[in-house]
């Protein structure tokens, strides 16, 4: 149930300006630099211990920046605690009272604010509604699901009407049925609301589905790329990325000759024809990334671009899928995925077979 | 600051924390090691010449042979204290922490628990009671033809002994038998299942696991008793004088100065014998809960 | 059941009944000399049952007068001791640096030395130093002083198992720090600052080693005791002594019966 209340709810955008943290020699997140517009859900994806769930601190104002400044709304946020920034944060293990009710939960913030008694009222009702948890009021929190809980959680942090909502890893803990529900969920509640989220996984799942864009963050802090779903997976920056999000096949190169429209690299598989868009040097190493639902069986419809010779390892039958692995002259492993359309005649494990992929599905990287 | 305390959360904090320490703590013990070291000087001598810094008083333990032997005699008699109350208490938090079950546990709980809220000196006295000329045991051992006149069972140290058992018996038997609660049963049933006798498996299993309890229960019962006052003002006797009965005396008589330093070497007594109990049985002192 | 496991059943329970007679025959005895109606207590011979000893021990202003002086003493001590143990605890478990185990160990001191150091070392500061006569000031500073150690370890185990986390999601939703530390800490906290108010009452209220040397010339009622108990003996006493073993039971069984209830 939608009221004016919530449509006036409006996001802020959240500017990261060069934000570095550095807890004494270690340094976790590093040279952050990134703007995100009012009204998106923008992911930071990453492994653990990539720095996503600092920078999340330092958003909320948990912490300061060692170097850089966090605006929110254009307003730089230094010094402002987290009760006075206008975020508000989903924790990890949700956090709620465990002594309050769930509608005491989901007052607090509103207790704070010193709202009279009816308003309170009327505006938890409305919250428990947009979070699908009509007359849970009077439940304590122990007695809850998980899902239940995090809806619980969702709805105390909106009841303050924050511009910008911080999610650290909320679904980790549930089961994959839920988590998936979930998305869904967060992602509507997103909408309907206009809250700017940001979001932090290590679940790629989560931030290719639910997101307008996503930032990756590789392990020492450091943020490598952010664009949209598509984007990232279809046009990775560096070869994090291009290992990181999604299966991605990784074949050691040299550049040999670099041109506009495409170059070549030398590798142990021979010559390969690719993409450059970092602009590699000839005669630098680095890798070339190739994913297995771009690779082809050939089958005499003549090739598209290179062309390999490899003998099969394996086949795995996935339904909708066929995921091969397959073995090239030198021993690299390569992974090759295709619709199961039943047009390929099926191959056996230890025949030798030429697979085939274009050069725009390229990439090398580093 | 303090983790998640503003300032005046840490302000109050502190204050508090600091005038406890500072008033109730550190102050008193200064104050008193300072009259320790000091001569017992008339009113008129005090801040005089003669008012120096000096060993006089904690050598009066060594050069007085009747300080020094009821001090090495109060030492003794709270070993064995702590040694009977040791055996005494023992099978009981045996049974306590692994036999008794369900509402027979609360039940013996309860009845061990339940003497301490009345105080400790009608406690004392009602031994008094029992062991006096008059008592009921002498009466009950006339009364029997046992014996013709009553026996002094007050005179020497048992009286006291028996009382300081009986005063102290709850500070022993609930860490034992808290420690002894926490050991596995397994252990116990796989080491009779290997054809374990049953001071085997006490000796070898139940011991070591309860030796944090056994510390706690030993240092509890021996700083009570070393430190004290009630049991032998009541049953005591001449030939039993507690060394807190001498501390009293120099109190009483306003010797400011030995009273302190006996009392300081008290205090140092039961610190070296917590540190004993301690490096003895490999505990920490983190782990005193009561 | 074998034979030596039957043997060894007696004797375990011989001694458990040994045990427990030891724990509470002198209590008996106590009770019964304080219905006897003969000069010198005891219990043989029964010279009639009566309340003569009681109606003497309820007729003793002095011992009035040092009951009233254990409860003020004792919820003064309440009053310090709780909240002041409150601070220990949360310092002790907020702070961290290198000092802290030293800082520890000072602050479970008091409880490490026997009870007459502190009651000498507290009488001399407040008479000798600060010009406060021995008394029920001096009694209150020599009670607390360990007191307050125990009060701290008791909250200590509670606070060790508070997740702060829940704090800083209070002050993500705007709270203040008075707020966050009365609506969310303290009211975890708040069961063991009732055990720990009830023990320092029970404490303060039993304490005699330390009180006597701090006291001076006022009373409590264990000093009372104390002196009545060595100057003369009488069965009146023993009369104060049921009334404590009633009270005990009475305590006891409203115990039980608070437990019973909370199980359900």
């Amino acid at each position: 149930m939608m009221t004016t209340e919530m449509a006036s709810n409006v996001g802020h955008d959240v500017h990261i300006k060069d934000v570095t943290m550095a807890f004494g020699p270690v340094t976790a997140v590093d040279q952050v630099n990134v703007h995100i517009p009012a009204g998106t859900f923008f992911s930071f994806l990453g492994p653990s211990g990539c720095g996503k769930t600092t920078l999340l601190k330092l958003v909320s104002g948990f912490l300061e920046p060692t170097r850089g400044e966090i605006l929110i709304n254009g307003i730089n946020m230094k010094g402002v605690g987290p009760n006075k920034r206008p975020t508000a944060m989903i924790f990890q293990n949700l956090a709620l009272f465990p002594l309050m009710t769930v509608a005491e939960n989901i007052a607090f913030g509103l207790d704070v604010m010193g709202m009279e008694k009816r308003q309170k009222k009327s505006r938890v009702e409305a919250l428990l509604e947009l979070v699908d948890l009509p007359h849970a009021g009077n439940l304590r929190v122990t007695d809850l699901s998980g899902g239940q809980r995090q809806r619980v959680a969702i709805a105390r942090a909106l009841a303050v009407e924050p511009s910008v909502l911080l999610l650290d890893e909320p679904l980790s803990a549930l089961d994959l049925k839920l988590r998936k529900h979930m998305r869904t969920e967060l992602r509507q509640i997103q909408q309907k609301t206009d809250v700017t989220f940001i979001y932090i996984t290590h679940d790629q799942g989560e931030a290719l589905t639910m997101s307008d864009r996503v930032g990756v963050m590789s392990q020492s802090g450091v943020l490598e790329q952010v664009g949209t779903p598509r984007e990232i997976y279809d046009h990775p920056r560096t070869a994090f990325v291009a290992s990181f999000v999604g299966e991605n096949n990784a074949i050691p190169v040299t550049m040999a000759e670099n041109k506009r429209e495409g170059c070549m690299v030398e590798s142990k598989l021979g010559t390969l024809s690719c993409q450059n868009p970092l602009n590699i040097e000839s005669g630098y190493s680095a890798t070339a990334f190739v994913r297995p639902e771009t690779i082809a069986l050939v089958n005499g419809s003549g090739s598209y671009g290179n062309q390999l010779r490899c003998r099969i390892l394996s086949q795995r039958f996935e339904g909708a899928f066929m995921t091969m692995e397959l073995t090239a002259d030198d021993g690299t492993l390569l992974t090759l995925r295709q619709s199961n359309n039943g047009r390929q005649p099926p191959l056996e494990k230890g025949d030798s077979a030429a697979i085939t992929f274009s050069p725009e599905h390229t990439m090398v990287l580093r | 600051m303090i983790d998640n305390f503003g300032k005046t959360g840490t302000l109050v904090v502190l204050s508090l924390v600091g005038a406890w320490l500072l008033f109730m703590v550190i102050g008193p013990q200064l104050i008193a090691i300072d009259y320790s070291f000091r001569p017992l000087l008339p009113l008129r001598k005090i801040g005089g010449a003669e008012d120096i810094y000096t060993l006089k008083n904690y050598l009066t333990l060594f050069s007085n042979t009747l300080h020094r032997s009821v001090f090495i005699k109060t030492i003794w008699s709270s070993i064995l204290v702590t040694s009977i109350a040791t055996a005494v208490c023992y099978p009981v938090s045996f049974y306590l922490a692994r036999v008794a079950r369900g509402a027979k546990l609360s039940l013996m709980l309860m009845a061990i628990v339940v003497p301490y809220w009345i105080n400790e000196l009608l406690r004392i006295f009602a031994w008094q009671l029992i062991l006096s000329d008059a008592g009921i045991l002498n009466q009950l051992l006339m009364g029997l033809s046992l014996i013709h006149d009553p026996i002094n069972f007050r005179a020497g140290n048992s009286a006291v002994i028996l009382g300081m058992v009986y005063a102290y018996i709850l500070f022993m038997v609930f860490p034992l038998y808290n420690a002894m609660e926490s050991l596995d049963q397994n252990q116990v049933d796989g080491a009779r299942d290997l054809g374990a006798s049953w001071p085997t498996i006490h000796w070898r299993i139940v011991i070591p696991h309860a030796k944090p309890g056994i510390a706690v229960g030993c240092i509890m019962t021996f700083m009570l008793t070393a430190g004290s006052v009630a049991a032998p003002q009541l049953l005591g006797s001449p030939s039993s004088f507690w060394f807190t009965q001498i501390i009293y005396t120099n109190y009483e008589t306003a010797n400011w100065n030995l009273g302190t330093a006996y009392s300081e070497v008290l205090a140092l007594l039961s610190l070296l014998f917590i540190f004993i109990m301690l490096k003895l049985f490999k505990v920490g002192l983190k782990d005193f809960i009561k | 059941m074998s034979t030596s496991d039957k043997v060894l059943g007696w004797i375990t329970h011989s001694y458990l009944v040994l045990f427990f007679a030891y724990l509470f025959l002198p209590l008996v005895f106590m009770s019964i000399v304080a219905f006897n109606s003969a000069e010198i207590p005891q219990a043989i011979p029964w010279q009639g049952g009566t309340l003569h000893w009681f109606h003497l021990l309820f007729q003793d202003e002095v011992m009035w007068e040092a009951l009233l002086n254990s409860f003020l003493v004792a919820f003064a001590v309440v009053i310090i001791s709780v909240p002041t143990g409150l601070c220990a605890a949360l310092l002790l478990t907020r702070l961290h640096f290198r000092a802290k185990n030293l800082l520890y160990a000072l602050m479970v001191s008091p409880i490490l030395v026997p009870g007459i150091v502190l009651g000498i070392s507290t009488f001399l500061f407040w008479d000798a130093q600060m010009n406060i006569p021995g008394g029920l000031w001096t009694a209150v500073m020599g009670q607390s002083s360990f007191i307050v150690s125990y009060c701290m370890l008791l909250i200590m185990a509670r606070a060790q198992r508070f997740d702060r986390i829940q704090e800083d999601a209070a002050f993500d939703l705007g709270a203040g720090h008075g707020r966050v530390f009365w609506k969310i800490t303290l009211p975890f906290l708040k069961p063991a600052l009732i055990s720990a108010a009830a023990l320092a009452f029970m404490q303060s209220f039993e304490n005699y080693n330390t009180t006597l040397f701090a006291i001076g010339i006022e009373q409590t009622l264990p000093i009372y005791i104390g002196t009545r108990l060595r100057v003369f003996i009488s069965p009146a006493m023993n009369a104060l002594g049921v009334v404590f073993i009633c009270l005990t039971l009475c305590g006891a069984l409203v115990y039980e019966f608070l437990r019973r209830k909370e199980a359900q």
